[in-house]
């Protein structure tokens, strides 16, 4: 990435998260005159976990995406595509509802185990080297499997208000959340973004196919269980805190690659500023859209996210076939 | 001995090899089909795990960090295949080391692997392997999908890499009259092993079910 677009882009993003911060301005405006202090608490408690949540959940997004997608060879990989968020979301569910834990760490202890488990098997159903065909497959058939386990751990919880209450949750959503919960998903994702990026090195001999790069001296192995770890862990405490919200760690990396003339593992750093840049801006959107009630954002990004998807789809099939 | 190995084995595939190459030494494995040749490769690669015991001048390669392996030893796959479309360049770069002359490569430095076509991609890569000079080259099928007069070409540009008598290279290759033409030894695989060297003689039949009959290669027993 050249260092002006890498300015470019960390001033766009410093731009979205102020607006993040600031908008609406009218109300925040209203009662800055009215009561300094309360507008203060608003701006604290209120729009930065806010903000905080959509930066952090939306670079993990980005550096998971670019990295599952390096490790399986596979633009088309995505922690949503391949069944990792809904691995987590089905964790945290039945953590929630089953023993009962509703603290942050219960919840994300159980949506990084069901993350993990989705992951590996992934990793047994479809093989380290799937062809795209096989990985979507696989990833379809984990995605469909946890989300029926977790309509039906939410049918059957004790409690009746489980489907009502985990509604909103399950469609992803960064509203609400404390300065707490916000550092409790923000910690482990920056932890998790900074490691990856120390792996982009052998992710990009990666490219030179795997019997290359371990006659260059990495251990392949290794790397695979270490990018299946920490997307569990980056993935599964986002999605702990704000629900499964998909397409970012799809899209996010292709975009990067563009800027890195195509190395998976340089795309991390970029994928993750683009993830967060995205997040933050669909969250924007969700925010100021003139709906009357707030979309939950992962509606949003599925919106947009899907016709990307498909144009994507598109462009491969052409590719292969001319 | 530049290169020494023994006690070499991957599951199933190759049983108690050995392999010693003096400096200077350009060694051509050849073998049918499934007769060990990559997999001895990878051996002394460390590809697929480490077996036995490899000695690259004295130490064992298999053990050096990313930053000192292209120095000591490259590997070119058999495949021309890769997972991700990078620029040539930036591929060699990859590799560890810069563009090599004598490949011709500056009209394709700047495009796309996967908008070259097989042969040229071919070139790109054992550039890949020939840019760091490494003391060892470990080249598996090398001169595959390459037009006749490239096939020369790259035959005589390893004996010119090797040729100040401080490097090796090893080649895994089919064409038995390129490895008859420019080795310097040729040893014949055989299930897993290295049954025979040179292609005088009746192992050569019995081996491949070929003979030279008039200074061609023809089916055995015509």
């Amino acid at each position: 990435m050249r260092g002006r677009t890498a300015a470019l882009l960390l001033l766009a993003l410093a731009l979205v998260a102020a607006a993040s911060l600031l908008l609406p301005f009218g109300p925040l405006k209203a009662l800055f005159a009215a009561d300094p202090d309360l507008a203060i608490a608003v701006l604290v408690e209120l729009r930065l976990p806010r903000t905080l949540l959509a930066l952090a959940y939306g670079a993990t997004l980005g550096a998971a995406g670019a990295a599952v997608q390096a490790l399986f060879a596979n633009p088309l990989a995505s922690p949503d595509l391949t069944g990792t968020t809904s691995g987590a979301a089905l964790g945290a569910v039945v953590t929630a509802y089953y023993f009962g834990l509703s603290a942050p760490v219960a919840l994300a202890f159980g949506s990084v185990a069901g993350a993990l488990l989705a992951l590996f098997l992934l990793l047994a159903l479809a093989g380290p080297k799937a062809e795209t065909a096989t990985l979507l497959l696989a990833g379809l058939a984990i995605s469909a499997l946890a989300g029926a386990l977790t309509t039906l751990a939410l049918a059957l919880a004790p409690s009746p208000f489980a489907f009502y209450d985990a509604y909103d949750w399950l469609m992803g959503s960064l509203i609400d959340r404390s300065l707490d919960q916000a550092a409790f998903a923000a910690v482990p994702a920056m932890l998790v973004i900074l490691l990856l990026l120390r792996l982009a090195p052998a992710l990009d001999r990666m490219a030179l196919g795997e019997e290359v790069a371990e006659s260059l001296g990495y251990n392949v192995r290794r790397l695979r269980l270490q990018i299946v770890c920490l997307t569990a862990l980056g993935v599964g405490a986002c999605v702990a805190i704000c629900g499964a919200i998909g397409f970012i760690g799809l899209i996010a990396p292709i975009f990067a690659r563009r800027l890195v003339r195509g190395h998976p593992g340089r795309a991390i750093l970029p994928a993750a500023l683009i993830g967060a840049l995205l997040l933050t801006a669909a969250d924007l959107a969700v925010r100021l859209a003139p709906l009357g009630r707030t979309l939950p954002i992962g509606v949003l990004t599925a919106l947009l996210g899907v016709p990307f998807f498909l144009w994507l789809v598109a462009h491969m099939r052409w590719r292969v076939t001319s | 001995m530049m290169l020494r190995a023994s006690g070499l084995s991957l599951p199933d595939r190759l049983f108690d090899a050995a392999l010693e190459v003096k400096a200077g030494e350009l060694v051509c494995l050849v073998g049918p089909n499934g007769s060990g040749k990559t997999s001895l490769l990878h051996a002394v690669a460390g590809i697929g795990g480490v077996s036995g015991a490899v000695s690259l001048d004295g130490a064992d390669p298999r053990r050096l960090g990313p930053a000192a392996r292209p120095r000591a030893f490259t590997y070119l796959p058999a495949s021309r295949d890769l997972p991700w479309p990078l620029l040539a360049r930036d591929l060699i770069a990859l590799g560890g080391g810069e563009a090599v002359e004598g490949l011709e490569l500056e009209a394709l430095l700047d495009r796309r692997m996967d908008t070259l076509s097989t042969g040229e991609r071919g070139r790109v890569l054992i550039a890949r392997a020939l840019a760091p000079r490494p003391k060892l080259l470990l080249l598996d099928e090398p001169t595959a999908n390459l037009d006749p007069l490239w096939q020369i070409r790259l035959m005589a540009l390893i004996r010119t890499e090797i040729a100040n008598g401080e490097r090796a290279a090893v080649l895994a290759i089919h064409d038995l009259d390129a490895a008859e033409r420019y080795a310097d030894r040729i040893l014949v695989m055989d299930k897993g092993r290295i049954a025979a060297e040179g292609l005088d003689g009746p192992h050569i039949a019995a081996i491949f079910g070929i003979e030279k009959v008039n200074g061609r290669w023809q089916p055995a027993g015509r």
